[in-house]
């Protein structure tokens, strides 16, 4: 997954992921999840190796963290902060 | 604010000299008006690089004309290269159509041109030179290039008595170029808009149909030109602003850092501090008394802010003492 344009940049803060939308001005904060996702799909993983991952390190169940996964996704692809995700 | 590792916005004011006179410019710039002691060379390329060190999202460069300085590609190109969204801030008198492609390979934000009227008399009556008056024209045709060259083109205006009432012929001709955005507001009581202050500022009544005719021009532009207004005065702003401060700070010319276009006070200096340093005494200096007083006397005596570019240094190595007397 990539961000949708050069103009949207993240930068990690300590109160969170902050992502900014420069063309559209404007700021949004991710939380400790939220990041964690953005994090693994912008370095390459695909969205069932993004959820196969953080299924692991939270102990939880993949199909559950793999529809979170989509919603959170789906929720950034919704304000153009992203492009689309290969599933697989 | 306090928390942020860096700021999110810096306006890089990388020169004050420009190559017209306009009587309404904030920052007192003009073909003649370079500082003496601008930063150039090494001391540039140090400042570009902490920015993107920084990791700071967005920024602005701005002048004086930002155009005619000697290292504007070159830091241009390595901020927007190395992750920072840029927007430039030009009158575009000076781009031809070798200019305009140089720009489209900056990949920026945005290029930011000022058109202050939709006729040759207004417009030139705002945008002087030191013999005569800059053509509206060439701006225009600069916006066309750009926008063919496949740069995202903003346009900023500054509403006065005289040009007030041409803001929907100017969002028109701007639009059908191919601008995508257009910003506007008061105009700022600062610079040398403060010093011609008496027959430049519209008045209450213009300023309710320039809004009208805003609020109009933003829903038949609705989706192509976006139409961003500030409807308040920059003392509203600064009153604002001191008790939520903008994670954004000015740099000028010779590197000393500036909190706010509308306030003279500097909180360091990029030839002693490092960018980091000054966040961490941008953060402090809102708290400096002299910055809380300017703040409340200026609600009340608004020529102050004529004073926007008698720079005042900050001393912020001692402890800042609030006191309510």
């Amino acid at each position: 997954m990539a961000l949708s344009n050069r103009h949207v940049k993240v930068r990690e803060e300590k109160r969170g992921t902050v992502i900014f939308d420069t063309l559209n001005e404007k700021v949004y904060t991710i939380n400790e999840t939220g990041a964690s996702i953005l994090k693994l799909l912008l370095s390459g993983n695909t969205l069932d190796g993004t959820a196969r991952i953080l299924a692991q390190d939270y102990n939880s169940d993949e199909a559950a963290v793999r529809s979170d996964v989509i919603q959170f996704v789906d929720e950034l692809a919704a304000r153009s902060l992203v492009d689309k995700v290969p599933a697989t | 604010m306090d928390d942020l590792t860096g700021p999110y916005y810096v306006a890089w004011w990388i020169t004050n000299r420009c190559n017209l006179l306009c009587v309404h410019c904030i920052n007192d710039s003009g073909p003649f008006h370079q500082f003496d002691n601008e930063l150039a060379g090494d001391e540039i390329e140090r400042v570009a690089r902490q920015i993107v060190e920084l990791g700071v999202p967005q920024g602005s460069i701005t002048g004086g004309e930002p155009l005619i300085h000697k290292d504007f590609f070159k830091v241009a190109g390595y901020l927007s290269d190395n992750g920072v969204s840029l927007n430039v801030e030009t009158d575009a008198q000076l781009i031809n159509r070798e200019t305009a492609r140089r720009i489209a390979r900056l990949n920026l934000r945005a290029m930011q041109v000022s058109v202050d009227g939709a006729t040759q008399s207004t417009y030139g009556l705002m945008r002087r030179t030191t013999t005569g008056s800059a053509e509206l024209s060439r701006v225009l045709d600069a916006i066309r290039m750009l926008a063919e060259e496949g740069v995202r083109v903003s346009v900023n205006f500054v509403p006065t008595r005289f040009s007030a009432n041409e803001v929907g012929q100017v969002i028109d001709a701007v639009a059908a170029l191919g601008a995508k955005t257009f910003y506007t507001g008061r105009i700022m009581r600062v610079g040398r808009a403060a010093m011609n202050w008496k027959w430049l500022a519209p008045t209450e009544a213009q300023y309710q149909g320039f809004f009208a005719t805003l609020n109009q021009k933003a829903k038949e532009y609705s989706g192509r030109v976006r139409i961003i207004y500030y409807p308040y005065t920059v003392t509203h702003e600064l009153k604002f602003r001191t008790e939520n401060p903008a994670a954004s700070f000015v740099i000028l010319p010779n590197g000393k850092v500036k909190m706010i276009a509308s306030m003279p006070f500097l909180c360091a200096d990029l030839r002693r501090h490092s960018l980091a340093e000054a966040w961490e005494r941008y953060k402090i200096a809102w708290k400096h008394p002299m910055v809380r007083e300017f703040s409340e006397k200026v609600k009340d005596d608004d020529p102050m802010l004529a004073s926007n570019n008698s720079f005042v240094e900050l001393d912020l190595e001692q402890p800042v003492i609030q006191s309510k007397v």
